[in-house]
């Protein structure tokens, strides 16, 4: 018996590979989420609405403004609140602004070292690196600081719009510095899709992301399969199954009995038509790596460019249009809301159930490391035979396992087999 | 001229200086409150005391006279804790007249020591940047400033959100939920509201517990 158990290094949270291998042949492979129970759905019951965006901006230092946005969502559908188009605009925004700093965090210091030889970035001595990390990454923190008061953990976004509504001179400020940045990120993807990846066979090829036929959806109400089959984001339930394993705090998820991923690339392949014109046409230089799980670093560079493009479409609208002072107006009601977007990730869905005076009575949050940890572990199950005995195995299957960047401390669930009753 | 050592620098200073004087030569800063210059010094707030070679109580650097061969450290955890003593001393004494006081937007003296040296007494109401016919409180909105640790510059009530108390409690929570009983709101109220993150603090955890019964 030779078992292989590694915590894994150079990823958010915490989370261990074990593999059973006996008389040479692989037993099992467990992909091990060991961070501790979050209690985020629990404790949100019985709080008031608008503490919902609060709480779960705490579920992650690094995509809050995601889960905020996604929970904003899911409110308003439950209330019948609805957004105006300034509103989504700017949530667009915010979106796209913490897609570029997180793509880029994940990519500069999370990747990166594995392809120059390094064991991290700021010890490589690539001062040219750390530079335009620390560019793009300034640029996505500001868009979200100026739209929303803070880099992390927002203030501004709310349910029905937005706070305070940024002036005319912040938007410019904002399409000075995107503009100034714009040659880190074009020069970023040719850094990732010059990288030389590793050939990767992956059994499961089904993956999900929002649609909605007019734009690269960050939001909206439509997920499509694989972008073939579509089914309403409220009814999430009845195709999407989670279940629970005994190893691992964070859920498993399944579609039709199969394991499926969200993120980057699942977005690229089923939305890549509405990709801004420079990224759309850089897209074919990776186009082969697209069914390989490790081509999620290029579509991540090239969805930072696309972010960027639309970022400067979107705030030059704004500019010459003006933006209007808009205070939220809505009547609290009792509803049920679902609300999903894209996040750095991949698609992300709280559902929310509120009472008439706007009290939580039921929260589900579920993350896309959740989607994709059954995912993970299909993947590297196939292809840890291939590794068996070379001396770089570990160093080949973690590497694996960063390419899906799995955000480990949102996945976190409670785990307790004996209540839960599905 | 006397040869005295402040921090590991060593200075040729002018003979009946004080160790304050001798500091500022060296471009060491030493935090002071009641010393002004001109005036003979009066050590009383006792905020710039130092740690002297061989002398073994702290003394203040003010009114201390520098000596041959003199060695003084001015940062130190020893020092650090005296000065955050001194601050509370003085806040006992001074509790919630920030709000009544013009020196707002980070002039005031006092505040900026207390933040550097992480007094735990002082609320956010300190650091609002709202004029008091402004304030959530007079407004009829539930706001956590009196009871909340200021260090965030005030920042959700600048963007049009009460404060939510997400540093945690002060010292006295009681005088805090004092003055928002004043607007009218109940110990209920505030016990709802700071329980979304003080919850599991000593205070509120023995509130809701003694509430529950």
């Amino acid at each position: 018996m030779n078992n292989i158990s590694k915590q894994i290094s150079r990823v958010v949270g915490h989370c261990k590979l074990e593999v059973d291998v006996s008389e040479g042949s692989v037993k099992d492979v467990r992909f091990n989420i060991n961070e501790d129970s979050r209690f985020f759905e629990a404790f949100m019951l019985g709080r008031r609405y608008d503490d919902v965006p609060e709480i779960v901006t705490r579920i992650c230092g690094t995509c809050n403004a995601n889960h905020r946005i996604t929970s904003i969502v899911a409110l308003e559908n439950a209330m019948g609140v609805k957004a105006s188009e300034q509103t989504e605009l700017l949530r667009k925004l915010v979106i796209n602004g913490s897609l570029i700093q997180s793509h880029m965090l994940h990519l500069y210091l999370l990747v990166l070292p594995d392809y120059i030889g390094a064991d991290d970035l700021f010890g490589s001595g690539k001062t040219e690196y750390v530079r335009r990390l620390l560019n793009l990454k300034r640029c996505g923190n500001r868009m979200v600081e100026v739209l929303c008061g803070r880099p992390i953990q927002l203030i501004d976004a709310v349910v029905g719009g937005f706070n305070v509504t940024p002036s005319i001179r912040k938007i410019e400020e904002l399409l000075r510095i995107l503009k100034e940045t714009r040659e880190d990120a074009v020069e970023s993807f040719h850094l990732f899709s010059d990288l030389k990846l590793p050939e990767i066979e992956s059994p499961e090829k089904n993956h999900i992301s929002l649609k909605n036929g007019s734009e690269y959806a960050l939001t909206g109400r439509t997920i499509s399969l694989n972008g073939e089959e579509e089914f309403e984001a409220g009814k999430y339930k009845a195709k999407i199954a989670e279940t629970v394993v005994p190893y691992s705090t964070s859920k498993r998820c399944r579609i039709n009995g199969r394991s499926f991923y969200v993120g980057a690339r699942a977005r690229i392949r089923i939305n890549r038509d509405f990709l801004a014109d420079e990224s759309k046409s850089l897209v074919s230089s990776f186009e082969s790596a697209l069914d390989n799980p490790m081509g999620n670093i290029p579509a991540k560079a090239a969805e930072v460019l696309h972010c960027y493009d639309d970022s400067i479409q979107i705030l030059e609208g704004l500019a010459s249009k003006g933006v209007k002072e808009e205070r939220p107006k809505f009547e609290i009601k009792s509803g049920e809301g679902v609300g999903v977007t894209e996040s750095t990730r991949g698609t992300l869905i709280h559902h929310y159930v509120l009472d008439d005076k706007g009290f939580v009575k039921y929260a589900n949050i579920i993350t896309p490391t959740t989607f994709n940890c059954q995912h993970i572990e299909d993947t590297l199950r196939s292809n840890v035979k291939k590794f068996l005995g070379s001396s770089d195995m570990v160093f080949q299957l973690e590497r694996i396992i960063r390419a899906y960047d799995p955000c480990i401390s949102c996945a976190s669930h409670f785990l307790d087999l004996t209540v839960r009753r599905r | 001229m006397t040869k005295v050592t402040i921090d590991g620098k060593e200075l040729e200073a002018a003979e009946n200086s004080t160790i304050l004087e001798a500091a500022e030569k060296l471009g060491i800063s030493i935090p002071t409150l009641c010393h002004l210059k001109g005036v003979s010094p009066g050590s009383v707030c006792r905020i710039c005391v130092v740690e002297v070679e061989k002398v073994a109580r702290l003394v203040p650097s003010c009114s201390y006279p520098v000596s041959e061969g003199m060695v003084v450290k001015t940062e130190s955890r020893r020092i650090r804790e005296a000065r955050r003593a001194v601050l509370e001393l003085i806040l006992a004494n001074h509790a919630q007249k920030c709000q009544s006081c013009n020196m707002k937007g980070g002039q005031c003296e006092f505040m900026k020591l207390s933040k550097e040296y992480w007094v735990e007494g002082l609320p956010v109401c300190n650091e609002c940047k709202l004029s008091p016919q402004a304030c959530y409180l007079n407004r009829g909105v539930l706001c956590l400033g009196p009871i909340t640790q200021l260090g965030c510059d005030g920042i959700c009530i600048t963007h049009g959100y009460s404060c939510q108390g997400c540093r945690g409690p002060i010292k006295h929570v009681e005088e805090g939920i004092k003055i928002i009983e004043r607007y009218g709101f109940k110990v209920g109220d505030v016990l709802w509201a700071a329980r979304k993150y003080s919850g599991g603090s000593r205070y509120f955890d023995e509130l809701s517990r003694s509430l529950e019964k």
